[in-house]
Formats: structure tokens, C-alpha cells, sequence
């Protein structure tokens, strides 16, 4: 059974998106543990909302992608990605 | 999802339409919240590929950033108080004492500054691209208007904290109400300070900066999102490189064009968090007269270049009235500029005169601002100023004419010789040694001209302020014969250009005498 290029290319999609859920939940899981009543929270609060933002970003820019005629361009989910992961990393520097 | 090009052209599909087969669950679960809502039905205006890009959305990112003040905004007011003696406690309570209240305050200053910052790139942008032509006239004037009530929520919000800062600024403002014509002082005076008191002063500036302000702004937002869904994205510039037919098809709102939007907004408020967690405000001391009087009064960034146009020394006490004159005659020509600028020509090599303008503009602001960041409460000596606004000026003028010959000149080049090329007039030119001597010409004629106008400018005030005086009458002589020259050489460059491009009809032969052919 041979399967179109869109259905391989939703796939794909939905793969990435359902990674990017993941980070977005783990985010916001880890806003929901923080001390309000600390001052450094503030901080790993903002980072955190932006690891939501992105991922959002990035979740609706695969579905614009997968819809088009074209293939996904790699370049903004890399740079994405990366940013993600630089997020990550300041939010756990400031814990 | 890709559409015909028509001016009537509506959505038809809502996501029932051909291709969903294809589609997987993704785009159906889209779909399912299309169906219900009917966001793509008949609703909203298809907008060609090419929007598809930051540039056409600065505006929108204004509104972005409008509603996240909105909701900061919302937040702050359940702790503050806007009375003088508890303005700058509940501000200092928020910052201490809320959870996340100075991270608060930090986003919402900072999205202000976006918002002015996005505004004005937003205006410059559709200056620089004349999207003020028929039928957008009244968009150009609604969009005025949106930028003047971005100014004015910066100048309302700015009191509130009641800082030594916050204050003197805010009064160095209020204070040029007087030197503004009576019946538009009176009108500013009941507006914003009442009686003069502090606690009315505070109040009013509270309210028109949480409700009168913000109410104004969304309903020219409304108008202008009326006048968008009429005319429709405006077409992109004619440039040098023409738009394919990929970049001109119809994308419907729902969904392309809204997820881009929504792409766009979540990159900007990350980007709004992650700036206010990188730079944190501080809050300065509380006002008292006693130390203001030992403060430079400096207004915040945005109104920097005003407030150093009038530091010039030439503008010091009566002369304030001239200088806020001359900051209306700027403001005046942004509004009116698509009775200014009439023409249908949107191509950007017919549009030269325009775009310097607009660059000088945009440099003389930069200028300005970085000067009085730099130079808190100084005055500024007219020659010292004449000579930096002049060589900006002369230099971004340069620039722009260098780099226009260049550009079209090489598009001209490579051009076929017959039919569909671009006018005579570019083909014939060539940046030359006599191109050369023609540009340091102009730089004679420009300085010249600078010199003359700033002359010009400053003894005419001195005569209106102060009265007749030999020595300021003949400067004003000079400034004037320096003026005539240069417009007269301006004209005489310009002649010797034309006639070599083949553009001159009417040919003079006073400005040909002496000439070899």
C-alpha cells in the first residue's frame, strides 16, 4: 500500500507536533510547581512562558506548512529547536 | 487552500471543500472548529501571498502589544492608587511586595515601548512604500491618529509611578501648554491638570491613561479594520524585482494568514518576557520638590527628539513657541501627507524626491534622540546644531542619491534596449567623472542651502522675539541671498542633468552659456 506525499508529510507533522505538546505541557507543569512568594521564580516564570510561546509557534507554523504544497523548510524548526533547548537550559540555570 | 485572484473573490470552501481526502487529522480537527465557527465563511477578505510576511503586520504586533498592556494594565490597577501620596507607595508595593509585580511592571513598560517602537516602524514603512495613495487616504489619517494616542498613553502612563524622573518630565510637558496658541491651551489645561493641584493633576492623567485613551484607540481600530476588509492589503511596491504569480495568489484569513498572525504574536510576547526578565526596571525615588529641583528633567525615549529640537538655544524662552510650531508643521504634513503627496506613481524610482525626505526624517529622529539621551537638561548652541542636523541631512540625501543611481542604473544596464525597460532617462546616464563633479556640486549647493535655511530660520525668530536689530536684519539678508543661491544652483544642476538624460522640453539659454557640446 503506497501512501501519498501529504499523508507522509502530516505524518511527519503530527509527530513534531505532538513533540512540541510535550515540551509545552512540561512547561507549563513546571510553572505550576513554582513559589510565587520568590523573586527568582519571576525569572523561570518568564522563561517557561516563552518555552509555551515558541512551542505554540512553531506548532502552528507546522500546520501552515503541512497544508502548503510545499515541503516543510527545516531552517525556522531548527532555530526553533534550538531556541527551545537555550530556554530550557536558562530556566534550569535559574532554578 | 489557494484561491483565484479577484478583487470579489470570498472563501468559499470552509474546510469542507475539495482536498480533504488528503488532509489528515491535524487539518480536521482545524476544520471541526472551522465548521462550527465559521471563521472562513464569506467573513473576511482573502489576503494575497505576499502579505504573508512581518513587514505587512507591524501594525498588528502594535495591537498585540496593545493588549498585553491591556491586560498588565488590568492587573496593575487592582494595587495602585492614584492619589500623590499613595502613587508612588502602591507602586513601590507592587514592585516589593505582589508576586510577580515588578515583572509585571517590567513587561508592561516594555510592551509600551514596542508598541510606540512598532508605530512608528509601521508608519515609516507605509511612507517609504506610499500606501497613503487612493483609495487609503483615510486609513493613513486613522493610522495618524492611532500613533498620536500611542504618544499620549506614553505621556499619561509616564506620571504614574510619581518618580523624581516621572514628574519633572511630565511637568517640562505640561509646561509648554502655555506656549501653545490660547484656545488649544485652555482646551489641554482642562484636559490634563484642572485647577493646577497635584491630586487632580494625577487623577486626570490616570483616567485619560486607562479609559479615555484606550477607548479612543479601539474605536479608530475598529475604523481601521473597516477600511482594511474594504480595500484589502495594498499591493506591494514596484521595485526592482517584480511579484511572481506564486507571491500575488489569495490565501483565506482563516486558517493561513490567522496562524501566521498567531505565529507572529507568540514570537513577540516571548520575546516581550524574555527582554523584561533580561533588563528588570528599577524604580527610581519618590518625587518631592525639594530634589526635583537638583534632576535634569528628561522626557523617555520616545519624545526625546521633540524635547531636544527644543533645547536649541535659539528656541530658549519666547522662541518655544516657534519651536513647537515648527514640531506641528512636521506632524501637520505626516497627516496631510496623501493631499502632499498626490501622484499615483507607487514606483520606486519616480518616488527619489520622497524617500530622501523620508530617510532624513527617520535619521534627523535618530539623531535627535541619541543627542538628547546624551545631553540630559543641556542647552544646545544653534551653530552646533545646525551643523549636525545640517550634515545629516546633507549626508542621508547623499546617500540616497548615490545609491538610487547605482541601483537603477544597474537595473538599466541589464535591461532589454526596446519596449518594457525603464524610462530613457536611466539608460542614458552613467555614474562617470562628470557624475562625480555634478555630486560634489550638489554637496556645495546643499551645505550651502542648509546654512542658509537654519540661518534663515534662526534671525527670523530673533526678530520676531526680540524685536528689531541691525545685525539680526542683516544676517537675515544674508541667510536669504546664501538661500537664493543654492536654489538657484539647485536649478541650474538640475537643468544640466535633465538636458543630458534627454528630459528637458523646454530648454533656457541662460543656463547654457559658456557650455561646450
Amino acid at each position: 500500500m503506497t501512501r501519498g506525499v501529504s499523508e507522509l508529510k502530516e505524518e511527519v507533522g503530527l509527530r513534531i507536533v505532538a513533540l512540541l505538546v510535550v515540551v509545552a505541557a512540561a512547561a507549563v507543569a513546571a510553572i505550576w510547581t513554582l513559589d510565587t512568594k520568590s523573586s527568582a521564580s519571576q525569572s523561570v516564570f518568564a522563561v517557561y512562558l516563552a518555552i509555551d510561546l515558541v512551542s505554540f509557534a512553531m506548532i502552528s507554523y507546522v500546520y501552515r506548512e503541512t497544508k502548503g504544497g510545499d515541503e516543510i523548510s527545516r531552517l525556522p524548526l531548527l532555530a526553533g529547536c534550538v531556541l527551545l533547548v537555550i530556554l530550557v537550559a536558562a530556566g534550569f540555570a535559574v532554578l | 487552500m489557494v484561491i483565484e485572484m479577484s478583487e470579489t473573490t470570498r472563501v468559499q470552501e470552509g474546510g469542507t471543500g475539495a482536498g480533504d481526502e488528503h488532509e489528515g487529522r491535524l487539518a480536521r480537527l482545524v476544520q471541526w472548529f472551522d465548521a462550527r465557527l465559521g471563521l472562513s465563511y464569506e467573513m473576511l477578505r482573502p489576503a494575497p501571498a505576499y502579505s504573508i510576511n512581518p513587514f505587512y503586520w507591524l501594525g498588528a504586533l502594535a495591537v498585540v502589544a496593545f493588549a498585553i498592556q491591556g491586560v498588565t494594565g488590568v492587573m496593575l490597577m487592582l494595587y495602585y492608587i492614584p492619589t500623590p501620596s499613595q502613587a508612588f507607595s502602591s507602586t513601590q508595593f507592587i514592585f516589593q511586595q505582589v508576586s510577580y509585580g515588578s515583572f509585571l511592571e517590567t513587561v508592561h513598560l516594555y510592551t509600551a515601548y514596542a508598541m510606540i517602537m512598532l508605530a512608528f516602524m509601521h508608519m515609516m514603512r507605509g511612507y517609504f512604500v506610499s500606501v497613503n495613495k487612493k483609495p487609503r487616504e483615510m486609513m493613513w489619517i486613522v493610522g495618524m491618529m492611532m500613533g498620536f494616542v500611542t504618544l499620549g498613553f506614553g505621556f499619561t502612563g509616564y506620571l504614574l509611578p510619581w518618580t523624581i524622573v516621572s514628574k519633572s518630565a511630565t511637568d517640562v510637558g505640561v509646561g509648554m501648554i502655555d506656549a501653545m496658541p490660547q484656545p488649544l491651551a485652555n482646551f489641554l489645561t482642562f484636559l490634563m491638570i484642572g485647577q493646577g493641584s497635584g491630586p487632580e493633576e494625577l487623577l486626570r492623567f490616570y483616567d485619560l491613561h486607562v479609559v479615555v485613551l484606550p477607548g479612543i484607540l479601539l474605536l479608530l481600530l475598529v475604523g481601521k479594520m473597516y477600511m482594511l476588509e474594504s480595500h484589502g492589503v495594498s499591493e506591494p511596491v514596484a521595485g526592482p524585482v517584480p511579484v511572481s504569480a506564486k507571491k500575488s495568489r489569495l490565501v483565506p484569513i482563516f486558517p493561513d494568514l490567522s496562524f501566521y498572525l498567531i505565529e507572529l504574536a507568540c514570537l513577540f510576547g516571548a520575546a516581550m518576557l524574555l527582554i523584561s526578565v533580561a533588563f528588570p526596571l528599577k524604580l527610581g525615588p519618590e518625587y518631592s520638590a525639594a530634589l526635583a529641583g537638583q534632576t535634569a528633567a528628561q522626557p523617555d525615549w520616545y519624545f526625546l527628539w521633540i524635547y531636544q529640537i527644543l533645547k536649541i538655544s535659539v528656541f530658549e524662552g519666547s522662541g518655544l513657541t516657534v519651536a513647537l510650531g515648527l514640531v506641528s508643521v512636521v506632524f501637520v504634513a505626516l497627516i496631510l501627507l496623501p493631499f502632499i503627496d498626490r501622484g499615483s506613481n507607487r514606483r520606486l524610482e519616480g518616488r527619489m524626491k520622497y524617500e530622501a525626505v523620508g530617510l532624513i526624517f527617520v535619521a534627523e529622529v535618530g539623531v535627535l534622540t541619541a543627542w538628547g539621551y546624551l545631553t540630559p537638561g543641556k542647552i544646545i548652541p544653534t551653530e552646533q546644531a545646525v551643523l549636525v542636523l545640517g550634515s545629516t541631512a546633507l549626508l542621508v540625501a547623499l546617500v540616497t542619491v548615490v545609491s538610487y543611481r547605482l541601483i537603477f542604473r544597474k537595473i538599466a544596464t541589464g535591461a532589454p534596449a526596446e519596449g518594457g525597460g525603464p524610462p530613457s532617462a536611466y539608460r542614458s546616464r552613467s555614474f562617470d567623472v562628470a557624475s562625480l563633479w555634478t555630486a560634489a556640486s550638489f554637496v556645495v549647493v546643499l551645505t550651502l542651502g542648509t546654512f542658509g535655511i537654519s540661518g534663515l530660520i534662526g534671525s527670523a525668530v530673533s526678530l520676531i522675539v526680540g524685536g528689531y536689530a541691525a545685525g539680526m536684519a542683516s544676517s537675515l539678508a544674508v541667510a536669504t541671498g546664501e538661500l537664493a543661491l543654492a536654489v538657484l544652483g539647485s536649478v541650474y544642476l538640475l537643468y544640466r542633468l535633465d538636458l543630458g538624460s534627454g528630459m528637458i522640453r523646454r530648454r533656457v539659454k541662460a543656463f547654457e552659456v559658456g557650455w561646450k557640446r
